[in-house]
Order: structure tokens, then sequence, then C-alpha cells
């Protein structure tokens, strides 16, 4: 059931560069199938598909944060230096994209003020992935501490404020 | 249209409404017979209806038809007697059945849909007989994006509820435009003459599809006649959740409708049937596995953002989108 629509959203992934997190991105999505559309999906579509207004533009951005946190496999180490580096590496062709796309995840509709959720659950995932991918074997408390640790210096890093970020970002711990 | 219905074998009544077990006969007086607008102001497209001779047969299929059980042939003849004998009072008695609020999910179901936002759309609304579908949809397009081109097709099995539907839009600028057609079609076996196949941008079918003897079937030509990208979209009521607001409504619907339905409207047994049909529906989940069944793209298993439904009042009603991809 769902098969089609995370298709349609990889298929979108490539295509931020260009279009942005955008509704008209999930649209132009189809036209990347095997057998593509004559035409990009109708606003209906992708608001059936994906949801409506910039709930859509959510879903999207949800999706490449999941296939950021994939990318992250692929350190050419497994150091949590290497890896977060290639988290970061991710963001360098959309990192002028990201401040609207945070904004937008921020700020859900209907509710007046920002709600810093999704932005913690950001820095929380990727610190897990990165844990996982070098195999941290802590327990405990010390398996929080280091999740914690490692999400704080992510954050700090300035993922989540972009302006910080540039192309050539390094120096993790 | 059915002309007579002949039937032997045993029948049973049960306040009013028949049951059939054995043969039932049915014969079209028509038959794909396109009617002059000025004589008649809408198109039918009839199907031969399968003859059946079961009687006493164990491998008699049947179905549902509100509580009862009867034959699957049976069935479609049933519903169009309801329809053929709500026609007249329906909005009316919609009106007072959900004490208006009917209007505020149909607003709801034609609003998120957006026709004419990007383009004028081709529509065709099933089970649409009297029109208040398509209306939205051609208001909603011309209010908001100055959209004169956006057209619906109005399809119902029930000459009747056509009529109806006919009368309403002849009150309206968009009689005898090419923004809208009343056909009289089967949503089970839409004539692939008439209905090409990827023709259509959206298709909607509102509080009708449960009415139909084979879902499957209804989705099935639904994805024929939706262009790929298209939209299918139903309003449909459907489970409520909420244990206490699903007791106080099945309070509103087995006690008071019925009797709404003899007072207002003099036929009880009809509103019976619509008020038990309801609870025969499949639940959400269900339904959206059905029309990711059919084909469609939906989205995930679960009602609301994301989902492949959203529950309106609870899941008095619900809206299940799907995308021909």
């Amino acid at each position: 059931m769902a098969g089609v629509r995370t298709r349609l959203l990889q298929l979108t992934l490539p295509l931020v560069r260009s279009h942005g997190f955008t509704r008209h991105a999930l649209a132009q999505s189809v036209l990347a199938l095997p057998a593509p559309h004559p035409e990009p999906l109708s606003d209906t579509a992708v608001s059936a598909l994906f949801g409506e207004g910039d709930e859509a533009r959510r879903t999207l951005i949800e999706a490449w944060l999941d296939e950021g946190r994939k990318q992250m496999r692929h350190a050419p180490s497994r150091s949590i230096k290497d890896v977060l580096a290639a988290r970061l590496r991710y963001n360098e062709s959309v990192v002028d994209l990201l401040p609207e796309a945070f904004a937008t995840l921020v700020t859900p509709e209907g509710i007046p003020f920002v709600d810093p959720r999704p932005a913690l659950s950001h820095a929380a995932k990727v610190a897990d992935e990165a844990c996982n991918v070098v195999n941290d074997q802590s327990v405990g408390p010390s398996w929080y501490a280091r999740r914690t640790s490692i999400a704080a210096i992510y954050t700090a890093a300035g993922v989540t404020t972009p302006t910080n970020v540039t192309k050539d970002s390094r120096g993790f711990p | 249209m059915t002309e007579k219905i002949e039937k032997s074998g045993s029948q049973s009544e049960r306040d009013g409404v028949q049951s059939y077990r054995g043969k039932a006969e049915y014969r079209n007086s028509d038959f794909g017979r396109f009617c002059d607008l000025s004589t008649f102001p809408f198109t039918r497209f009839t199907h031969s209806v399968t003859q059946s001779n079961q009687q006493g047969s164990s491998e008699t299929k049947t179905t549902h038809f509100g509580f009862q059980t009867v034959p699957e042939e049976a069935k479609e003849s049933l519903v169009k007697n309801v329809f053929s004998s709500v026609a007249s009072s329906y909005d009316v008695m919609n009106d007072a059945m959900s004490l208006g609020v009917h209007r505020l999910w149909k607003d709801d179901y034609v609003s998120s849909l957006r026709p004419g936002r990007k383009g004028p759309l081709r529509c065709i609304d099933l089970a649409g007989g009297t029109g208040d579908i398509a209306l939205r949809i051609l208001d909603y397009a011309r209010e908001n994006y100055a959209d004169r081109e956006t057209s619906v097709d109005v399809v119902d099995i029930n000459a009747e509820m056509l009529k109806e539907g006919y009368k309403r839009f002849k009150k309206t600028m968009y009689h005898n435009t090419p923004q809208v057609r009343f056909i009289e079609s089967n949503a089970q076996a839409l004539p692939e003459e008439q209905f090409p196949s990827n023709t259509y941008d959206l298709y909607t079918i509102a509080f009708g599809i449960r009415n139909c003897t084979s879902i499957p079937d209804v989705l099935k030509e639904a994805y024929r006649v939706l262009k790929p990208g298209g939209t299918f979209a139903c309003l449909e009521f459907s489970k409520v959740n909420n244990p206490l607001l699903n007791m106080l409504y099945d309070q509103w619907s087995f006690s008071v409708i019925p009797i709404m339905g003899t007072v207002l409207a003099g036929d009880r047994d009809s509103y019976q049937y619509l008020v038990e049909s309801i609870r025969k529906f499949p639940s959400q989940p269900e339904f959206a596995q059905m029309i990711a069944d059919a084909g469609f793209a939906t989205g995930g298993l679960h009602e609301g953002k994301g989902g492949a439904w959203r529950d309106l009042w609870g899941g008095i009603a619900s809206v299940h989108t799907g995308v021909k991809v």
C-alpha cells in the first residue's frame, strides 16, 4: 500500500536540489518512473498521497532526513567523526534550502508558536544512527549519555542552524 | 431501466422489505439507448442484467442488503427501489438525519480536493444523482480559481435521483453547458464507449459506494477511467472509534432516523436500510486496503496526516483517497 508512495518519495529526493522541498518536486516524481507519466501529478494527487499544504513538504523533508541517516552507513570509516562528517556532506547539495526546511518542520500549521520537537527528534535520530554505525556498546545510563552528547555536538555543529554550515565543515572530536 | 421484476420461488417479507429466494428474472426495456436532451434530460447506458435460475441452489451467491442477506443479483434492484422511493425527499432527509452536518462534510470533502487549482479538471461523480457534489465542485473551481472549464459527469444507476439532480442544475448557471452531464449507468460496469479508459482527472463518490453490490468492481472501474495521476476520492459513512460516541450514534441511527423516514418521507423501510447499510460497510483500514488492492497508491494504513483516509466527526464519515500511478 505505501510502497508506491515511498517509491515516489525516493524519486523526489534527487529533485530537491533543483526544485526545493516543494509540492512541485513531489509532483515531478512521476516523470522519473520507469514508465513515466505524461505530466506531473496534479495538486489534488499530491495532497492525496503526501498531505495537504505544507504537510506534503514536511513529508518530503522527513524523507530526505531519513535518507541522510541511511547515507551515514556509507562513511569511509567507523569513527564517530567520519560518520557525522558523512551526514554533513549529505547536506552540502541543499545547504541553502535547509533554513526554510527546518523552519517548516518546527512551525506546524495552525499552531502559533515554534515546536522544537522535530528538530530535537532529528538530532536524536542522527546520534542514534551514528552510534549504531560505529557499533556502540554502551548500556544503561551511558547509552543515553553518549547519544545525548553526540546529538548536542551535532546540533552545535550547526546542522540545525544551517547558516553556520559550509561545504568544508569538519572538526568533530 | 428495469421495467418489471418477475419473481418466483419463496419470498419472505419483513417490515415491507422483500427478500428473494429462488428465481428472480429481470427485464430491461432499454439497452444502450441515447436520449435526445430535449425529450429526456440524461443519457442512459444500461447493461443486460444476468438472469439467474438458481432455484433451491445451495451455490447462490448472497450479499447483504442492510442486515438482510439477499441473492447478489437482487441487491441492485432492491437498492434501486430504495433510492427511487427516497429521491424526491433525499436532500430534505439528509438535512434532517444529519442535522445539516452532511453539508459540512461535503464542503470539507470538495474543498480538500481543490478542484481547479492547477487548471481545469475533467471529473466524474458516481452515485451523484442529486448533483450536490458536482455542484460543489463546479462552484469551488469557479469561485476560487475563476475556472469555467472544469466539467463533471454525474453518473447514477437510478433515473429518479438523476432527475432530481437535473432539476437542481436547471436553477444554476451550469444548466445546458458543457460543464455538466447526467448519465445513467452502473458504477460497477461503466460502458467503455461512453467512459473510455484514462479519461478523468478526478473520480468522486459520496455516500454511494456502500450501496453497490461489488465494491471491488466499482474500484476497478474507477481505476480504469482515471488518467495516470488521477485521484480517487470517496466520502462514506464509516466506523466510529469512540465507544461513547458510537453508542449515541447507534441510538440516533436506529431509533430516530427510521421514524424520521416515516414522518418526513413516508418510507420507514428505505431509511432502515440506509442506516443498516452503514453498519455493513467495511471499516476504514479494510476499505483502504481494498482501494490499494485495486491498484491505487495511497497513504499509510492509518488515519490523518500521511494516511490513506481522514475521519470526520470521530469516524461517522471518512474520506478515503488514492491516486492512479
